[in-house]
């Protein structure tokens, strides 16, 4: 609403054609975060190296809360013993494996805290 | 019906959500500047940490029975409590935020039959804690009033309720008035409560709904609204939802410096910024004040250096939010009350005599059309401060007099990272090792 005032705000002689048509401007926010009250940002920072991973030091991970780590997600945030790790689709089907097969030690307490919804980098 | 939600140990909670490990482990929340305990998880209070605690006092002990202490990390408790209450609104859209970590739910609109209040409550709980990480507890019951009661129950017996209590036949109250002391009552306090036992012998709230009069409770105790608090005891619906907000009479920004402070500058580079920070708190509220107070005091536990305190007041031309009018007043008063013998450790601002922004009237000697050049440009400076902040976050401008290298900044040596609100301050995530 506020930019179609604008614009027809900044013309004084005839008014704007695009007008009628001006649009929200892309927002990276709207891209990357369905829900934002359940969204948390985190930042990639790991000494373990592995080749297949998507993602290098410094990246932002957006991870949202609300979500469930079902069989499409592809990585998650899990709690372990007071550090954060971020799991892959094979390693969280392990941890419900040994959930189901009862092998899973309470002790260990391994938490879900989010999904991983998108990927922030800078060049 | 009504709902209260009120998060557990809000600002230990903030905190855990963070830091998993310490989910199980005593935490306590300390004052600005460090100076004594405000927040206490259940664990930290088993441990025997008292309220108010002061903290250089109790940090031997806190060492010694491995509690964590924390700086208050304003930054982060007031972003997840937006969370938390953005999260509550999308369930319930009738909602009032009573404070930082409570809110009162209006479920006149929401449809739940009598036998789903529990399991309402209980699927809320479990939405805030998935979206948020934020533990609540829900009390639910036909006044504002009556849910008070009920969420403090819900809170004592955590095990047994699930955080979640329903009263609502006149038994549940009953039972639950009886296991209310009168100083648990919202709105009462200690003060009431041993002037109800002195006076009448009574002890508990059931007391109080079964023998206390109208008519006494309006003359002794808190005139309009202390009827209003002993109808809602007695079911009765007398505070309503959107005003039951009160708003708040004066608003206070008072800090304790990192370490004293001698000169006239820095002490009204001090004052500068505490009155921003209440004008901010008086934003919230739109309200325009009229009367402007100050205060500053010496250590009064070091008397050999002498001991001075000393407050003053001034009145505005004309109720205002104008950051520039109130500094320029603030500053003249605190000029007027210092001396330069004395290192001071305190200092700070008081606003009061509010008006509603819109309600504001002029004064008969107030003439609008004469208004000076300098005021509409102050009040245009006073829009453009807004809206940078907005812009570029907080604290990038500050009037001139706020100074920039403050060395009266709080002591927070123990803060945890701005999680949410700093790019440098996120959490880190890594891979596992295998």
């Amino acid at each position: 609403m506020q930019r179609e005032e604008d614009a027809r705000l900044t013309i004084s002689g005839f008014p704007s054609p695009a007008a009628d048509y001006q649009t929200k401007p892309l927002s990276l926010d709207d891209y990357l975060i369905d829900y934002p009250l359940s969204t948390f940002f985190f930042r990639f920072q790991s000494d373990m190296y592995k080749p297949t991973t998507d993602f290098q030091n410094g990246d932002v991970l957006v991870v949202d809360r609300s979500k469930k780590a079902t069989i499409k997600v592809k990585y998650a945030v899990i709690e372990k013993e007071g550090v954060f790790l971020l799991y892959d689709a094979e390693k969280i089907a392990q941890v419900k494996e040994s959930q189901k097969n009862k092998s899973y030690n309470k002790e260990s307490s391994i938490k879900l805290f989010g999904v991983v919804t998108g990927l922030v980098r800078k060049f | 019906m009504i709902a209260i939600v009120d998060c557990n140990s809000f600002y230990a909670s903030c905190e855990r959500v963070f830091r998993p490990e310490l989910r199980t482990q005593p935490i306590v929340v300390l004052s600005n500047n460090d100076g004594c305990v405000i927040a206490r998880s259940d664990e930290a209070k088993e441990a025997g940490i008292k309220m108010g605690a002061v903290f250089h006092k109790v940090k031997g002990e806190l060492d010694q029975k491995k509690v964590h202490y924390f700086s208050s990390n304003y930054q982060l408790y007031g972003d997840m409590s937006d969370r938390v209450m953005r999260c509550l609104q999308s369930i319930n859209p009738d909602i009032e935020v009573y404070s930082i970590d409570e809110a009162f739910l209006d479920l006149a609109q929401a449809n739940i039959p009598a036998d789903g209040l529990v399991e309402f409550g209980k699927k809320v709980r479990i939405k805030v804690w998935r979206e948020t990480g934020i533990p609540i507890s829900i009390g639910i019951a036909p006044t504002k009033v009556l849910a008070k009661v009920a969420n403090r129950l819900a809170k004592k017996a955590k095990q047994k309720t699930e955080g979640v209590l329903v009263l609502q036949t006149k038994t549940e109250i009953l039972s639950a008035l009886a296991a209310t002391p009168l100083s648990d009552i919202w709105g009462f306090g200690y003060k009431k409560a041993y002037k109800l036992k002195s006076l009448f012998g009574m002890t508990t709230a059931l007391d109080c709904y079964n023998n206390m009069t109208e008519e006494i409770m309006r003359k002794q105790f808190g005139g309009v609204v202390g009827l209003r608090v002993l109808r809602e005891l007695r079911g009765e619906r007398s505070i309503s939802i959107s005003s039951g907000a009160v708003e708040k009479q004066h608003i206070a920004s008072t800090r304790s410096f990192g370490q004293p402070i001698n000169t006239l500058s820095e002490l009204t580079e001090a004052i500068s910024v505490y009155t921003e920070r209440a004008l901010q708190k008086m934003e919230h509220q739109q309200s325009a004040c009229k009367t402007v107070g100050v205060f500053l005091s010496t250590d009064r536990f070091k008397k050999e250096k002498g001991y001075y305190a000393k407050s003053a007041y001034g009145v505005l031309p004309h109720p205002t939010c104008n950051p520039h009018e109130v500094i320029e007043k603030a500053v003249e008063l605190i000029r007027d009350i210092f001396l330069p013998q004395f290192s001071y450790i305190k200092a700070g601002v008081f606003l009061a005599s509010f008006e509603d922004v819109g309600a504001r009237q002029l004064s008969l000697f107030e003439q609008d059309v004469f208004e000076t050049a300098s005021k509409s440009k102050s009040e245009k400076l006073a829009t453009l401060l807004a809206t940078s902040e907005k812009k570029f976050g907080k604290k990038q401008i500050a009037m001139a007099s706020s100074g920039i290298d403050s060395k009266w900044q709080m002591r927070m040596s123990h803060c945890s990272p701005h999680y949410t609100t700093d790019w440098r301050d996120l959490p880190v995530i890594s891979l596992p090792a295998k």
